[in-house]
């Protein structure tokens, strides 16, 4: 996997290139929208992560200047808390994502990897299986431990998402998001709410714990010999 | 008059100006109008003179026509014997004698001789002979009569000069004083007219000193300066306001940062102090996040909230089914009503649409669910109503919970107000509920149900405005 990062504040860069190296990912950072743009003309990448607020020429024209040449490279906007929307902006223009800053890194991870799944074209799984859970999309059947349970349809959405990401963290940003979604912080528990409710009927009967919860973080669903 | 602790010159004030443009005007209209006077009256004299001469020239001349030369030297002999100061000077050039003047004794200042030499006349036909010291003159009218005789009449201009010149002493020694009159009274009016200015000024710069409690005094008089006064006042009532409320209000979000600050701080240096134990390290870390987000959430919120009031906030906004948005909101708060053992029912009119911005509008109808929830106790209910009439589309929420003090009614929407019951929160929701609805064009209240418990209605237009 190799990535394109145009960021021009090097703290965040450092945290950013850090963060997707330990991840697997060959990381090209450049500092200007006009490296970025030479970066992209010689290098084939599987993904970008530009920022919005870059000297000279801004994160929003290098976006449409690379649409322009490489159309199915993903793109993500980071951008920062604006007065104008950007971020709209940013999709109108061809984002593929964007994320506001400050972001969690394991969320910028997880919609990176999931921009490269899409644009790889591997179609969706239908089956999902984690120690002894399995969840059938098309039968819209849960089963653990060959026990059949009933989940009502969020509680069936928030365990498909967790199982997408097996193994990986998921933000209360991104559950809001994908469960009902929010783009916004409702400033409440709900997201806990439904994990709880999640675990009383996945996780409660079971000597085996499967959803994990990182403070301040998110949450994971994982098996128990399986690392973070 | 000082700014800026420097002395400005006196000729930049606006008082100086006024008076001295004032005087100038007065005294420039004074002497136009006696110089116009002083013309006029010369004229006058002068023209009278003139007439005199030339009625004495026309009745010598008929004289001599009518009694040949004795009958004329008889008139002039009798005119000098029967008035009382003869003003006339004649003087008679007969063909082969010398030229005789008539009484040369009144006319020694004059140098008669030159006449002989036959001075030029003007256009008009008079000859000026000028007196010996040069300040005075004999005017002169010729006239041809039969028989080569020559005969010259003319008049001193001694009388009408000294008339003259009185005058011009007289307007000399008046318009001195008149032009101190119109000095002081210009600097009294401009100092009179200007006072409520200097009191502004004084006003201003007392203000800028500090005391923000000064105020212009008002004259009463309800001119325009008055008005100036007046809307300067208000104008500082309203900015003292404002002074004074974001001075609280940036004094609770200062109260407000340093607690999760205070926290973040303390578990970070706890986990520092403790040198080894990665669990510790680690749980120390998670509650760092946990406050850091909060801290990130409530400056979003409120830059959310100032942009809204500012009017720069950016609606994207595109018809949405609001119903199911409503419905979207509802269903997630149930979880987290149900969590407290509250009961959210929702009475939602199905397939409305309307032309907002959805995240925003599902932010304030989180918002007015979560304040439900939050004031509503256990085993109460809440009800969130939607429906549609002609031109506007009600949205209800319902809680059975304390209510809204009266006291309160007004401060609900205000940034960082909390109430009395407040639990948790940082009393940001309702003023960003007010905003993002103002926003959109509509309209946002409160009121106490008759059964307890508030009622939040809120209403938006169904034509967006563009």
């Amino acid at each position: 996997m190799r990535l394109l990062l145009v960021e021009d504040d090097e703290n965040i860069a450092d945290f950013i290139v850090k963060g997707f190296k330990e991840a697997g990912f060959a990381v090209d950072h450049v500092l200007t929208a006009e490296e970025g743009l030479q970066c992209a003309e010689l290098v084939r990448y599987d993904v970008a992560v530009l920022d919005i607020m870059l000297p000279r020429m801004d994160g929003i024209t290098l976006l449409q200047l690379l649409r322009k040449r490489t159309s199915n490279l993903p793109i993500l906007i980071l951008s920062a808390k604006q007065t104008v929307d950007e971020r709209v902006l940013a999709l109108q223009r061809g984002a593929d994502d964007y994320l506001v800053k400050p972001f969690l890194f394991v969320e910028l991870l997880a919609r990176v990897q999931a921009l490269v799944r899409r644009a790889s074209g591997a179609g969706e799984a239908t089956r999902y299986v984690c120690g002894d859970l399995t969840l059938d999309l098309l039968r819209h059947e849960v089963m653990r431990g060959g026990t059949r349970i009933d989940l009502q349809p969020r509680k069936f959405a928030l365990l498909v998402c967790l199982l997408r990401n097996e193994g990986k963290i998921v933000s209360k940003t991104m559950i809001l998001e994908q469960i009902w979604d929010f783009r916004f912080d409702p400033q409440t528990n709900v997201v806990d709410v439904l994990v709880c409710r999640l675990r009383n009927k996945i996780d409660r009967d079971f000597p085996v714990k499967l959803i994990h919860t990182l403070r301040g973080i998110g949450y994971v669903i994982k098996r128990p010999d399986q690392a973070t | 008059m000082s700014s800026n602790g420097q002395t400005k010159r006196l000729s930049s004030t606006i008082g100086f100006r006024i008076a001295a443009g004032y005087s100038l005007l007065v005294f420039l209209s004074f002497l136009l109008l006696t110089g116009i006077a002083y013309s006029f009256l010369t004229a006058t004299l002068t023209g009278n003179d003139r007439k005199q001469v030339e009625v004495e020239l026309r009745s010598l001349r008929v004289k001599y026509f009518e009694g040949g030369f004795p009958a004329f030297e008889k008139a002039v002999i009798d005119n000098d014997r029967y008035r009382k100061n003869n003003p006339f000077f004649t003087r008679i050039q007969r063909p082969g004698s010398a030229a005789e003047v008539y009484f040369p004794h009144y006319w020694e200042e004059f140098n008669l001789s030159l006449l002989e030499s036959g001075l030029p006349a003007d256009k008009d036909g008079w000859i000026h002979l000028p007196s010996g010291t040069g300040r005075f003159e004999l005017e002169i009218l010729n006239a041809e009569l039969l028989d080569g005789f020559r005969l010259q009449v003319g008049i001193g201009t001694e009388d009408r000069l000294s008339v003259f010149s009185r005058l011009q002493e007289t307007l000399l020694f008046v318009s001195l004083p008149l032009l101190l009159l119109c000095l002081c009274g210009g600097a009294f009016l401009a100092h009179r007219s200007l006072r409520p200015v200097r009191q502004l000024i004084q006003t201003v710069e007392s203000i800028h000193g500090g005391t923000w409690d000064a105020r212009a005094p008002r004259t009463g008089r309800g001119d325009e300066l008055d008005d100036l006064g007046r809307l300067f006042n208000d104008l500082i009532e309203k900015i003292n306001v404002l002074v004074r409320g974001m001075k609280n209000a940036l004094d609770n979000v200062a109260h407000d940062l340093r607690t999760p600050m205070t926290h973040f701080r303390n578990q970070a240096e706890a986990a520092l102090r403790q040198n080894a134990a990665p669990d510790g390290c680690r749980q120390a870390l998670q509650v760092c996040v946990e406050e850091s987000d909060h801290v990130l959430s409530m400056l979003n919120t409120l830059m959310d909230i100032s942009e809204a009031e500012t009017g720069t906030l950016y609606l994207n906004r595109r018809v949405v089914d609001f119903s199911s948005l409503a419905d979207n909101v509802a269903e997630m708060y149930r979880y987290v009503a149900e969590e407290k053992g509250v009961v959210l029912e929702s009475d939602i009119q199905p397939a409305v649409s309307l032309c907002i911005d959805a995240e925003r509008m599902s932010q304030v109808l989180a918002n007015l669910l979560d304040n439900a929830v939050k004031y509503t106790p256990p085993s109460g209910n809440i009800l969130l109503r939607l429906e549609q009439n002609s031109n506007e589309v009600h949205i209800s929420v319902a809680d059975n919970g304390p209510g809204i003090d009266a006291a309160e009614f007004d401060r609900i929407w205000d940034r960082l107000y909390r109430g009395r019951h407040e639990a948790r929160g940082i009393g940001l929701g309702l003023s960003l509920v007010k905003a993002i609805t103002l926003a959109h064009g509509g309209e946002i209240r409160v009121e106490n149900r008759p059964d307890g418990g508030a009622l939040f209605i809120m209403s938006l237009p169904l034509m967006a405005e563009s």
